[in-house]
């Protein structure tokens, strides 16, 4: 059994005859803080919704292209295995103010179909337990992030994925979001690979690096392998600086 | 079954709440004022007396309520009934929950589906709310004025349910074509008008009746065509017939191309 949760291999995206995504070829290890780093429009998002199932990739009956997540390749037949063991929070939370932080969870544990309990270990876990029958709009923006996340962790999943998760939020509140990381990868074990252009905050969480420059993987190793030779702002700044077309 | 029915459970909690659910309210509400106003208006210029001495014996006023009703509710209840399901489609993309819904482990078909549910639910309860709004109302008229004489003639209410239910029902195709077309296109304000243009245009169907003109003396101008509804509501027509066709074509549709984009999506 191999120790990558997620793998894939040579696949590439086209929109209007461009390629947005170019022969990739990610290895996310099980256990890790995977940051996935890159300018605006370098293909990151594209990449998470390939990953999620989102965006149709052609060629994936070929031998030598697949998408493998949990070592299984994202079929039909394995598309509802995967997605559960998935848990997703892109860019802003996506919830629904007129509710409260209670009733969006509840939403989302009758859609996937856990039991009712997993409600308050997530809020608790997120430290929202107080604020449970608060409405959602009266929420900071902080707040909603943990609720995202407390979303996202309801049906304990292995792996998170996060889309540029401190978008807006003060100093303090990506602090909070920070720790909280840290301590789902350290006591619970997920695996997260989070998506961002903040070299300082993937810096500050991240075991593993991977830069995604036009649409192509061009570097992918740990933090410590980096930190040996040179600083990741000066490898970023190299990688970004490149012109590969 | 069972995930299903928690599907429809979850749909209730997101849309119980929501403020534009007092658009089922309004509508009814709309209807009884504009029946008030027409009762006034008439009242003044004495038309009712004109609408009694033309039809010498037809002293029924639930006739001439129904008339009344196949006007009012293809232009307003059917523009409110649009906002509505507007506003229940493009709840879910005004607070970006696509992409939760999409990445769930649970069927998008479901999804859509339980979301066109829940839409026919609360577009029953609109005209649940309209029948019950109209009956009260005709009550009260009765009460008030002597000369509408609506308790009398009690029995005749079902001609407002028969009519309610045909238009329910003839509601269903437009509001599953609404949603799948909110479910796809971002241009949602052109689209928002589908529903009331559609209804501009039988309504415009509906108005040559019979005593449409004696009711609303104001339409007299458009009145230019032989009644097309007959007199007769209560049997199906070629209307009812291509009206339930419609529903079932486009609700066929519907399932159609949901599966076609849940097989592009995986």
């Amino acid at each position: 059994m191999s120790n990558l949760l997620i793998e894939t291999k040579s696949i590439s995206y086209l929109k209007k005859n461009k390629f947005i995504l170019d022969n990739v070829n990610l290895e996310i290890e099980k256990g890790s803080i995977y940051g996935l780093l890159g300018l605006n429009g370098a293909g990151k998002t594209t990449l998470i919704k390939i990953l999620l199932g989102l965006l149709f990739v052609e060629g994936t009956h070929l031998k030598d292209t697949y998408i493998k997540l949990f070592d299984r390749e994202f079929t039909q037949e394995n598309r509802y295995f995967i997605l559960s063991q998935i848990g997703v929070l892109i860019e802003n939370a996506a919830l629904y103010e007129h509710l409260t932080a209670y009733e969006n969870l509840r939403i989302v544990q009758l859609m996937r179909n856990l039991p009712k309990s997993y409600i308050n270990e997530s809020l608790e876990i997120v430290g929202l337990k107080n604020e449970i029958h608060q409405k959602v709009k009266r929420f900071s923006l902080g707040m909603k992030q943990r609720l995202g996340i407390a979303i996202a962790i309801i049906s304990k999943p292995q792996l998170l994925i996060l889309d540029e998760p401190t978008n807006g939020l003060d100093p303090q509140g990506i602090i909070d979001l920070r720790n909280l990381i840290l301590d789902l990868n350290k006591n619970s074990g997920i695996t997260f690979l989070i998506c961002s252009h903040l070299l300082p905050e993937i810096e500050n969480l991240a075991t593993h690096i991977g830069i995604l420059h036009q649409g192509k993987l061009v570097f992918q190793d740990t933090l410590l392998n980096i930190h040996q030779k040179e600083s990741l702002e000066h490898l970023f700044t190299t990688i970004t600086n490149t012109n590969l077309k | 079954m069972i995930l299903f029915l928690q599907l429809l459970q979850s749909e209730w909690i997101k849309t119980r709440k929501l403020s534009y659910l007092w658009l089922l309210l309004l509508a009814p509400s709309f209807v009884t004022f504009l029946i008030i106003l027409n009762l006034i208006l008439r009242e003044n210029n004495g038309d009712y007396l004109v609408y009694i001495q033309s039809h010498d014996g037809d002293k029924n006023p639930w006739n001439y309520n129904t008339n009344m009703i196949l006007f009012l509710i293809n232009v307003i209840i059917c523009l409110f009934l649009s906002f509505l399901v507007y506003y229940l489609s493009v709840f879910e993309r005004t607070t970006k929950n696509w992409i939760k819904l999409n990445t769930l482990p649970t069927p998008t078909i479901h999804i859509h589906i339980v979301k066109l549910l829940s839409t026919y639910f609360y577009a029953f309860l609109m005209f649940l709310f309209t029948f019950i709004t109209i009956i009260f109302l005709s009550y009260l008229m009765s009460y008030i004025k002597s000369y509408l004489p609506y308790q009398k003639y009690s029995n005749n209410f079902y001609l407002v349910f028969i009519y309610l239910s045909k238009y329910f029902i003839s509601s269903l195709a437009l509001i599953a074509l609404h949603i799948i077309i909110h479910s796809n296109l971002k241009n949602l304000v052109i689209l928002c008008f589908l529903l009331p243009i559609v209804s501009l245009i039988s309504g415009i169907k509906y108005l040559p009746h019979n005593y449409l003109n004696y009711n609303y003396y104001y339409t007299n101008f458009i009145y230019s065509y032989k009644p097309i509804l007959a007199n007769n509501i209560i049997f199906f027509g070629e209307l009812e017939y291509m009206s339930i066709f419609a529903t079932f074509f486009i609700l066929s549709l519907y399932y159609y191309l949901l599966s076609s984009i849940q097989k592009l999506n995986e």
